[in-house]
């Protein structure tokens, strides 16, 4: 299969990481830094919510099992506000049983990925949806 | 020690004194579930870190405990004081494993053997198996030589039997068909075809009769209907909305 390279209409995409664990926000900084994109972090559902309404974003990436908020709901509560509802989002879990990626998807995910995600895949995942390309 | 090591250490440290504070409370409270999710979701997230290192063993004994506090917290398995100290006893080994990593940065040699034979006790305890009902809208799994397979091409149904045959996993046949407004959903299924890891063909197949460009409506599906014949089932993120 072909992949087209989109051209680099962001150069600089910003990403919000969500996840409770901090090695995974490390993790995704590392990753998604080297690869030339800008990250911030939240650390639960909840928290994702707040800084995604306080700041643009071109990409969600969202961990599921949270506290105080889950993954799932911090995404229908994304897709249910009109100035989020277009903002990307990668949901990573844990779980890589097929229901799983269905309650991502029925919530208004645009992608679905179990950990652990290798580095190449997350950076590719994360042009596609931020319609950017590898410099 | 890279950094991330540095960072997953005390981390760890940390989830697993919760989830041991949490199941010593367990002891004499066996159903509280707010404690229930405090140490399941402890295990969970040191699974998830632990994946990021090349830890099997360690992965392996942490996955086992979180499978069989799915069962706890779904109300399939009721916790004991023989399950409470099973579950303690691996937290403890994994504990001192964290520490073995942060001396040497690699586990102890008998990590391997010691994870299976734990991870084996655990996972007697687990009632359900795992067989979780699938909802409607998830992957098909057909049984046996379904009629499909027929229509790969033979040089790819010989390859992928031949690496089978050789040992390697076993062959599955996916029969994925988006419904036409999955676009609107955000989903895309070449996207998701492209992340099965292990895909050995990939068999596109136009539903309905060919319609001129006139007809086209680009915002709906309907061209686009896959059979896929993946390698190994291990880690199939795919889902269609049939």
């Amino acid at each position: 299969m072909t992949l087209i390279k989109m051209p680099l209409a962001k150069p600089h995409a910003r990403v919000l990481v969500v996840d409770d664990g901090m090695t995974m926000r490390m993790y995704y900084r590392d990753v998604l830094e080297t690869a030339g994109f800008e990250v911030s972090e939240a650390v639960n559902g909840l928290d994702g919510v707040e800084r995604a309404m306080a700041e643009a974003f071109d990409l969600l990436v969202v961990d599921v099992n949270m506290p105080k908020m889950d993954g799932y709901e911090m995404i229908r509560t994304v897709r249910g506000d009109a100035d989020l509802k277009w903002v990307p989002v990668l949901t990573i879990s844990t779980e890589d049983k097929e229901q799983d990626a269905a309650k991502a998807y029925s919530a208004g995910a645009n992608f679905y990925m179990a950990k652990p995600v290798r580095p190449e895949d997350l950076v590719e995942i994360a042009h596609l949806l931020t319609g950017t390309s590898a410099p | 020690m890279t950094t991330l090591l540095e960072h997953f250490i005390p981390e760890a440290g940390e989830h697993l004194a919760n989830a041991t504070a949490g199941l010593l409370k367990l002891e004499r409270n066996p159903s509280d579930e707010g404690l229930i999710n405090e140490v399941f979701r402890a295990v969970h997230t040191l699974k998830g870190s632990s994946g990021l290192f090349d830890v099997p063993g360690l992965t392996r004994l942490v996955h086992a405990g979180e499978d069989l506090l799915v069962d706890v917290r779904a109300g399939r398995l009721q916790l004991d004081s023989e399950i409470v100290d099973l579950l303690l006893d691996s937290l403890d080994r994994v504990s001192t494993w964290v520490d073995a990593l942060a001396r040497n940065g690699k586990l102890p040699d008998d990590a391997e053997s010691v994870s299976v034979d734990l991870a084996r006790l655990l996972r007697a305890r687990i009632t359900s198996s795992g067989a979780e009902v699938t909802a409607a809208n998830t992957v098909v799994a057909v049984e046996g030589p379904p009629r499909l397979v027929g229509d790969f091409p033979e040089a790819d149904r010989l390859a992928a039997f031949a690496d089978s045959l050789a040992g390697g996993p076993p062959l599955h046949v996916i029969n994925y068909q988006p419904d036409e407004g999955c676009f609107y959903r955000g989903e895309d299924p070449f996207n998701l075809f492209r992340q099965l890891t292990g895909l050995k063909a990939f068999l596109p197949v136009s539903t309905g009769a060919p319609l001129s460009l006139e007809e086209t409506d680009p915002f709906r599906c309907t061209r686009i209907s896959g059979r896929l014949w993946p390698s190994h089932a291990g880690n199939w993120n795919i889902y269609s909305a049939m």
